[in-house]
């Protein structure tokens, strides 16, 4: 199974997170609000594509909008193999950090 | 609020729009226009374009990264090497066998020749020659009354070497043929005499054994040999133990001194075996200034420039004619670089004929970009998707290039292997008077020049098609039905192409129809001999028994017999020269009523030493007089003579020759009485020889020739009496070797190699040319009747008849043919002259050939037509239309 990279994950997670919402603004948001930490909408996009490529995202467009200067978004939505590795890799990151002291517990 | 919204910074999304790929593009400024919007709510407008800015940077440097993501998205190997491409082009081309196949093979077709032809090229015109510091070597020649080269006598030589002091040294050479007697395997051996510095001006040294020196280059010391590499090889097995041995030449014992080194290679005796002093001194008789049988060699001084050393030999000629008046014909000597004087005969041909490769290659070169464009209006789609997605046109043409770069390379290979077996047929076929064809390999500058051709066809085989494809591929990708708009811009280079190749191919076509005309021509030249039925070969009486010249005669007399006696044969003699083969012996001739105040003067006249009826069994024609009779060549007999046509012309002019009183160098008697005037026999070529020619019975020579041409004239059949006749000769003196047997027309034939090797190769070229153009013809039209299939469909529809239809597609093949027929007949016109040398009885621009080469084209073009137009013709109206 595909390992993900720490920055795939958390972008997997914030789609998941922005729901029927998940195109670049509501990622990058969620992202913030959560981990704390301001990533590009470069870096973003970058992570995404390759996660297309992969696999675990799959991509439609939305309508134009006039506040977007008539641009349309890109609505991204977890396929099931990206929800298998989300899941994998949380699994994972639980196993590894078991029976460590208190405050090291995964979620 | 009245105030306008802000706007984010135009400079910042024009950089974002420009580098971001296509896909996201939308959708990452849209995003970053949105938070704009907002942060400037809240944060302020500054702020806000800050954040912008801090964004547009930080995708800008994602982007490199991006790409590769991208790339494995749009379906290619990721990284972006080379390889990569190489890879995807071989998958690519397996898709599509049948063009990868035409392709590679029209490719190797064109550079199988080219590579042999530069194989030869190379070596024989413009390597180095295999000595030491080649490019100050010269030969050095006297000049005739006519103001042609001629070779020169050794008091001349002598003289040069002590007084040019621009020479650094002058070496003599004579020809040299002699007879191995070795009672297991006589053999004719083929060699030089040269002065002892020979191989010292050369600057080649003996691989084995020792050089001449001054001691054996003295009269009565003369009998030591230096053997050639190969010689030594093939009949002594390389075995070092011959150096000290004692070889029997002519009878006389020879001690074999030395060796010469492997690529030795001799410019005046080209399949030399060996070479043994001269031993000349100036007292000689036959060292004298008028016994221009020696071919003169220097090297010029290192410090002093050709100019300079040909100037001061012209000043030295000048001295010698004023002390020496009756021995030269004219003031001037030449002195010629050696490289370019020893291949001055073969180099027109030679270069004619790579011209003619060349033209192959381009036309090849064209049809395969041909190919490739036709093949690239077909993948339109492909590469519009590929820009959709994101590829950039450059990476584009590299995935082309990459292409181009296979079929190249296979092709190259493939033409290589073909160069490789077509050499030895080439070589084989070639006139043996080409110096240095042993140094034709297929070798690593010529594999060199290979892998240029093929660099240049992949990049042409590449670039072209890229360049429409980009163009069509982002059209497309902008609006469908964009590629039926500029398909005309692909169709536009592919009818460039076109022509180009009927103009090259009219080239080669006007210069094969040239050449065959020549050849033609030169075959009906009437040699002054009947070369039907005639069997020839040498014959040769060397050794103890014939020291003496009376058992020479007899042997060739009792040779004539014998042959004589078979069932079939007519008609045998012999004589010391044979017409068209390559002999050489002239001598200037005087008549007793016309005295010249220059003796040197003297009308040159090939010199036929004959036994037997010569002119009978040659069927020279007797124009006045008698011929020859057995009486003639007794002992007893009143020294006669015939001489030809344009000799007795020369001399007398109108006036009758027979009777007249002629003297004849190296004849027994002062004077010889001519009794007979014959017809002119082409003797040095069949296309340029003066005629003049001296028929006298050998009996009457100062000397017996130790060998011969014997001649016999058959009945029926030449070739089936061969066997018959080299037993007859053979059992007279089964130690003396025979060779050379072959029928005069082989020999009349051979006369003409070179021209019938530069016609094949051409014919073969222009042929070739010819299917290539055709090809190119029919792609276009074929191409053209598809994408033009709805409106042929509605033409039809709107009344158009078949005929139209035909005139349609014909029309347009035809202007094409027209466009590129003009462009070769001027191209024609303009370089055919480089043929010159090779023309015979046929101008370069020959009205009636270039109108026949045009007409050609035009019926090859019409058949190419063909198959287009009727497919246009079956076009269905309601179904092109319906589609």
């Amino acid at each position: 199974m595909t390992m993900l990279g720490e920055l795939e994950q958390v972008v997997l997670l914030a789609v998941l997170q922005a729901g029927d919402e998940a195109y670049g603004v509501p990622v990058q948001t969620e992202i913030r609000r959560r981990a704390r930490r301001t990533l590009t909408l470069g870096t973003i996009y970058k992570t995404l594509a390759r996660l297309e490529v992969k696999g675990f995202v799959a991509s439609r467009l939305g309508e134009p909008t006039a506040e977007r200067g008539g641009r349309a978004k890109r609505y991204y939505t977890l396929t099931p193999a990206g929800r298998q590795a989300v899941r994998g890799s949380l699994a994972a990151l639980r196993r590894m950090a078991a029976g460590l002291d208190v405050g090291l517990q995964a979620p | 609020m009245t105030q306008s919204p802000p706007t984010p910074p135009a400079r910042a999304l024009r950089l974002l729009e420009r580098i971001l790929p296509a896909d996201v593009r939308d959708a990452l400024t849209g995003d970053l226009i949105e938070t704009f919007a907002r942060t400037a709510e809240t944060r302020g407008v500054r702020a806000a374009r800050r954040r912008f800015w801090g964004e547009a940077l930080g995708a800008a440097w994602q982007c490199g990264a991006w790409r590769t993501a991208l790339r494995n998205r749009n379906g290619l190997t990721p990284g972006v090497g080379l390889t990569d491409d190489l890879r995807y082009a071989v998958r690519v081309l397996r898709r599509a066998p049948a063009f990868a196949a035409l392709c590679v093979v029209t490719l190797a077709l064109a550079i199988g020749p080219t590579t042999a032809i530069v194989s030869v090229v190379d070596p024989v015109l413009f390597r180095p020659l295999p000595y030491a510091d080649p490019s100050r070597l010269a030969f050095i020649w006297e000049r005739d009354e006519t103001g042609r080269p001629v070779t020169t006598g050794y008091s001349t030589i002598e003289d040069i070497r002590a007084n040019a002091t621009a020479l650094a040294s002058v070496a003599a050479v004579g020809s040299w043929q002699t007879i191995l007697s070795d009672p297991a395997d006589p053999a004719r051996l083929t060699g030089s005499r040269v002065s002892w510095n020979y191989f010292r001006t050369l600057g080649v040294a003996p691989a084995l054994g020792r050089d001449f020196t001054t001691d054996d280059d003295r009269p009565g010391h003369t009998h030591v040999v230096v053997l050639t590499h190969g010689f030594w090889a093939g009949r002594y097995g390389s075995s070092p133990r011959v150096i000290g041995s004692t070889l029997s030449l002519d009878g006389n014992p020879y001690t074999v001194i030395g060796v010469l080194p492997k690529g030795y290679d001799d410019l005046i005796a080209h399949e030399a075996e060996v070479f043994s002093p001269l031993g000349y001194v100036v007292t000689q008789p036959w060292a004298c200034r008028t016994c221009r049988h020696l071919t003169a060699v220097a090297r010029v001084r290192d410090d002093v420039p050709f100019a300079r050393a040909q100037a001061q030999l012209n000043q030295l000629s000048a001295q010698l004619v004023r002390a020496h008046p009756t021995d030269y014909p004219a003031i001037g000597m030449f002195l010629k670089p050696m490289q370019q004087d020893a291949t001055s005969a073969s180099r027109p041909a030679l270069l004619a004929i790579l011209g003619a490769a060349i033209l192959v290659l381009l036309i090849a070169l064209a049809n395969i970009a041909n190919l490739q464009l036709a093949r690239g209006m077909r993948r339109d789609d492909e590469f519009a998707v590929r820009i959709a997605l994101g590829a950039r046109p450059a990476r584009l043409t590299q995935q082309l290039l990459a292409e181009g770069l296979v079929i190249a390379t296979a092709g190259g290979a493939l033409g290589i292997a073909l160069g490789a077996a077509v050499l030895p047929v080439l070589i084989a076929r070639l006139p043996r008077t080409i110096p240095r064809l042993d140094a034709v390999h297929l070798d690593v500058p010529v594999l060199g020049f290979v892998a240029l051709i093929v660099i240049a066809v992949a990049i042409v085989t590449g670039l072209v098609p890229a360049r429409g494809a980009r163009r069509r591929a982002v059209d497309a990708a902008a609006l469908r039905g964009g590629a039926r708009l500029t398909a005309k811009a692909g169709t536009a280079t592919r009818s460039a192409l076109v022509i180009g190749e009927i103009a090259l191919a009219l080239l080669l076509l006007v210069s094969a129809g040239l050449l065959a005309r020549s050849l033609t021509n030169l075959l009906a030249v009437d040699p002054g001999f009947d070369p039907a039925n005639v069997i020839t070969m040498r014959v040769v009486s060397s050794g103890p028994s014939y020291r003496t010249d009376a058992a020479t005669l007899d042997y060739r007399r009792r040779a004539i017999a014998a042959v004589r006696e078979i069932s079939g044969v007519l008609d045998a003699a012999t004589s010391t020269s044979l017409p068209l083969s390559g002999d050489l012996d002239r001598y200037g001739i005087t008549a007793q009523d016309k005295p010249l105040p220059n003796p040197a003067l003297a009308p040159y006249a090939t010199g036929y030493r004959v036994n037997g009826d010569f002119v009978r069994t040659m069927r020279i024609r007797v124009l006045a007089g008698r011929d020859l009779t057995p009486q003639d060549a007794r002992d007893s007999a009143a020294p006669v003579a015939l001489v030809s046509d344009a000799l007795a012309r020369s001399i007398w002019g109108g006036e009758s020759p027979v009777g007249k009183l002629i003297h004849v160098p190296n004849a027994r008697a002062q004077w010889t009485d001519v009794v007979g005037v014959v017809g002119d026999v082409r003797h040095a070529s069949l296309d340029a020889d003066d005629g003049r020619a001296l028929y006298l019975p050998e009996a009457a020579w100062g000397w017996a020739n130790d060998e011969a041409a014997l001649v016999v004239r058959t009945h029926a059949n030449a070739p089936a009496l061969v066997r018959a006749v080299h037993a007859a000769v053979a059992s007279i003196d089964p130690s003396q070797p025979v060779t050379d047997l072959r029928t005069m027309d082989a020999v009349v034939s051979r006369s003409t190699a070179q021209r019938q090797l530069a016609l094949a190769l051409f014919g073969s070229f222009a042929l070739l040319a010819m299917a290539l153009a055709a090809a190119g013809i029919y792609g276009v039209l074929a191409g053209s009747v598809a994408a033009r299939t709805r409106e042929i469909g509605l033409r039809g529809a709107l009344g158009a008849t078949p005929g139209d239809m035909l005139l349609l597609v014909v029309g347009h093949g035809l202007r094409l043919a027209g466009i590129g027929v003009a462009i070769g007949l001027a191209g024609a016109l303009a370089s055919t002259r480089l043929l010159r040398a090779l023309l015979f009885g046929v101008g370069p621009t020959d009205p009636w050939m270039l109108g026949g080469a045009a007409a050609g084209l035009f019926v090859i073009a019409a058949v190419a037509c063909a198959v287009p137009a009727w497919r246009a013709v079956r076009v269905d109206p309601v179904t092109a239309l319906r589609e």
